[in-house]
């Protein structure tokens, strides 16, 4: 599917970065401290092991290893002191071409890094976090460049030696690069003035599922956090250099973290699980966009001895048992075919990404609620107002009554489960913790209680258990314009929860839950 | 998955043992850890937990290892395999099947292995809950100097100051 979209899609990665004018875009930069009786031009063509998974999308078929274009990175003519004679960057079809001195010792060098100042702009670099957050690059040999124009081409090779790795792994980082590069692509299809803040990508082989250090390689699992994304590289195990859509939905992470506003707290999840609002909005959405992006809807993950196991879902076509607002898969489904140009089901809508990113860019990011199905539809209503009856036909389809505000009112289905509730100052609030489906992130693990402060001052949160004592609930309060966490408390007290917290005037949220995760625990809250 | 601001001990215990590597640890000190309530991609609805004593060379490590999932229904298989160099001294069967039934809801493994030299060892696990996905864990066995022994490319500095991984390309040259 990669393969097809290198020559559909527009260069426009290439283009401006280098203000445009052809397909092979040059910028020599000649040093004056090297002497020089002459120069050449040195081209080439470069390229890595791209190893595409089954056909059946599951595993990886290393008997179809075919060439991909490294597109958009820095590319350097390295002299025999270790000097930089010549730079560019390559083109979408992987091309470099530079003025290089004649009769000069060098050897090109590639590094795993797509650099470009100015609007539009990015910054993408792939680092081993196991090895001083070194930047991967691949080199040729060092070789006169003679005295009339030549070429050299290069290509990282997979290091697969039939029945394992034998060798080192050098297509890994550009192959995880090549995700990005797409990426930016379809954001820029929306608004080509884009400026990407600064994105690392740490891979290693060292990279394994556990928590813990990540210098060592103890990355938790492939993820993004804080401007970084952590890419799994534990051969027979779980590595993920060649699982696009895992590598393109943490970047989708980095999307809602850099371009938009995500309230999720993270957990585990899965396709048919019940999940808190926030983390079903982030996980379809990354899902949803991993599909968008490399233009197929079949997301799979390798795993296993030779990678020849693994998983794989369709953003497009799958469904599920367990259809809602609270539903990764049906929020998936829901972004995937607003985008999509096919007409599915009860999908006429072709709406393309630049309204998603609109919506995405625009009131989800301002939106009082916490960032949900709801809130991305009911903008999404607000910017395409004569769409809305085919935004609620595939919203429908999903076992999602009509969405008409950013908190979701008027639930049908589960409705007992809708998370939000109104509290008045001085009058306590019932409601119900519930693991019924799970813990930390499920649905009903907490509730949001939406109350308004009219006088700015100290006022007194309280969170009481009425059916015992055995829960420890927990509070966080945001303020809702901006949208800022301004407090919590999460003491071990059995039971209750309490503190005095200055507010000022305005809107507010509190996320209420409960520590011990207790089947049921009824929770009286009141504010004084 | 967004990290998000949630405090987790057991992460901290393992930074404060890795940091304590290069000394002579106080045997056995037991490391913990939890996948529970991290980021996560997409994949089975599973989450880990373990403890694994930091032993020297020669010494057994007791490590207890806990799978956790809510799903009640069908099947969980769990592939199980230790690094070279680590030996199995109560060894368990590799290919586990656990039928996921309503109100178990944790699934205990218990080894015990050894190693002859120092280093950093896993017990590499690949879970699958049919038509729910997969999820691989690696749990780590630290012995002595608990230093990750895989060999590393040796880095450089580019004129700009810039360090390096530099591995070596395959290259066709032509001249015109």
């Amino acid at each position: 599917m990669r393969l097809k979209i290198v020559y559909t899609l527009t260069v426009t990665l290439l283009l401006s970065g280098c203000g445009g004018g052809g397909s092979s875009v040059n910028t020599v930069i000649d040093k004056p401290t090297i002497p020089s009786t002459g120069s050449v031009t040195m081209s080439g063509i470069v390229t890595y092991d791209l190893v595409p998974s089954n056909d059946n999308s599951i595993g990886l078929d290393y008997d179809s290893i075919r060439r991909e274009a490294v597109k958009g990175v820095a590319i350097d003519a390295i002299n025999s002191s270790n000097q930089s004679v010549a730079s560019t960057i390559t083109d979408s079809l992987g091309r470099y071409s530079f003025s290089v001195p004649n009769n000069t010792q060098m050897k090109i060098r590639v590094s795993a890094k797509m650099l470009k100042t100015g609007t539009p702009g990015w910054d993408v670099m792939v680092v081993d976090n196991t090895n001083s957050n070194a930047l991967y690059a691949m080199e040729g040999a060092l070789s006169s460049s003679g005295t009339t124009d030549s070429q050299r081409n290069l290509n990282a090779p997979s290091g697969w030696g039939g029945t394992a790795y034998t060798s080192s792994r050098t297509a890994a980082p550009f192959a995880v690069l090549d995700n990005a590069y797409y990426a930016m692509q379809k954001v820029l299809s929306a608004d080509a003035n884009t400026l990407f803040p600064s994105l690392r990508i740490n891979w290693s082989i060292n990279n394994v599922s556990i928590p813990g250090n990540t210098s060592i390689g103890q990355i938790t699992t492939s993820h993004y956090s804080n401007g970084n994304l952590f890419i799994l590289g534990d051969a027979d195990n779980d590595t993920d250099e060649y699982d696009d859509h895992v590598i393109t939905h943490e970047w989708g992470h980095y999307y809602e973290d850099k371009f938009s506003r995500s309230d999720s707290i993270g957990g585990e999840h899965g396709l048919e699980d019940s999940l808190d609002i926030r983390v079903a909005l982030g996980e379809g959405w990354g899902n949803a966009f991993a599909g968008m992006a490399l233009d197929d809807p079949v997301y799979f993950d390798t795993y296993g001895t030779s990678q020849a196991s693994g998983f794989n879902f369709n953003v497009e076509s799958g469904t599920s048992a367990n259809k809602g607002w609270y539903s990764e898969s049906s929020v998936q489904r829901i972004l995937y075919d607003v985008y999509d140009s096919d007409d599915d089901g009860s999908d006429i809508l072709s709406l393309g990404f630049e309204p998603i990113h609109k919506v995405f860019t625009g009131e989800e990011k301002e939106t009082l609620a916490f960032t949900s199905i709801f809130t991305f539809i009911t903008a999404l209503k607000n910017e395409n107002a004569e769409y809305a009856e085919e935004i609620d036909e595939i919203v429908s389809d999903e076992n999602i009554a009509t969405i008409t505000d950013i908190y979701g009112s008027g639930r049908m289905n589960r409705a007992s489960d809708y998370p939000y509730h109104d509290l008045t100052l001085g009058t306590p609030l019932a409601m119900e913790i519930s693991n019924a489906d799970g813990t930390y992130n499920k649905l009903s693990n907490r509730q949001y209680v939406k109350f308004t402060i009219a006088d700015s001052g100290t006022y007194n949160i309280k969170v009481l258990q009425s059916n015992g004592t055995n829960a420890d609930p927990d509070f966080y309060v945001y303020d809702t314009s901006p949208f800022v966490i301004v407090d919590f408390s999460n003491t071990r007290k059995a039971g209750v929860e309490e503190k005095i917290i200055s507010l000022k005037a305005g809107d507010y949220l509190l996320s209420v839950s409960d520590y011990n995760n207790v089947s049921d625990a009824n929770l009286t809250v009141t504010i004084n | 998955m967004k990290i998000v601001g949630v405090l987790c001990i057991s992460s901290l215990l393992i930074s404060t043992s890795v940091m304590a590597f290069s000394a002579k640890v106080e045997k056995p000190a037991v490391v913990k850890g939890t996948s529970a309530g991290k980021y996560a991609k997409p994949g089975a609805p599973v989450d880990i937990s373990y403890e694994s004593e930091h032993v020297d060379a020669g010494d057994i490590s007791k490590v207890e290892i806990t799978l956790t999932s809510r799903v009640t229904t069908g099947n969980m298989r769990v592939k199980v395999k230790v690094d070279k160099g680590l030996h199995e001294i109560s060894s368990i069967k590799k290919d586990l099947s656990f039928d996921l039934v309503g109100g178990q809801k944790k699934y205990p493994l218990h080894m015990e292995v050894s190693a002859d030299v120092d280093g950093l060892y896993y017990v590499r696990l690949q879970v699958v809950i049919k038509d729910q996905g997969m999820r691989a864990f690696a749990v780590p066995v630290y012995v002595g100097d608990a230093v990750l022994k895989t060999k590393k490319t040796e880095v450089s500095k580019t004129e700009k100051g810039e360090t390096v991984s530099v591995s070596v390309a395959e290259e066709t040259i032509t001249k015109e």
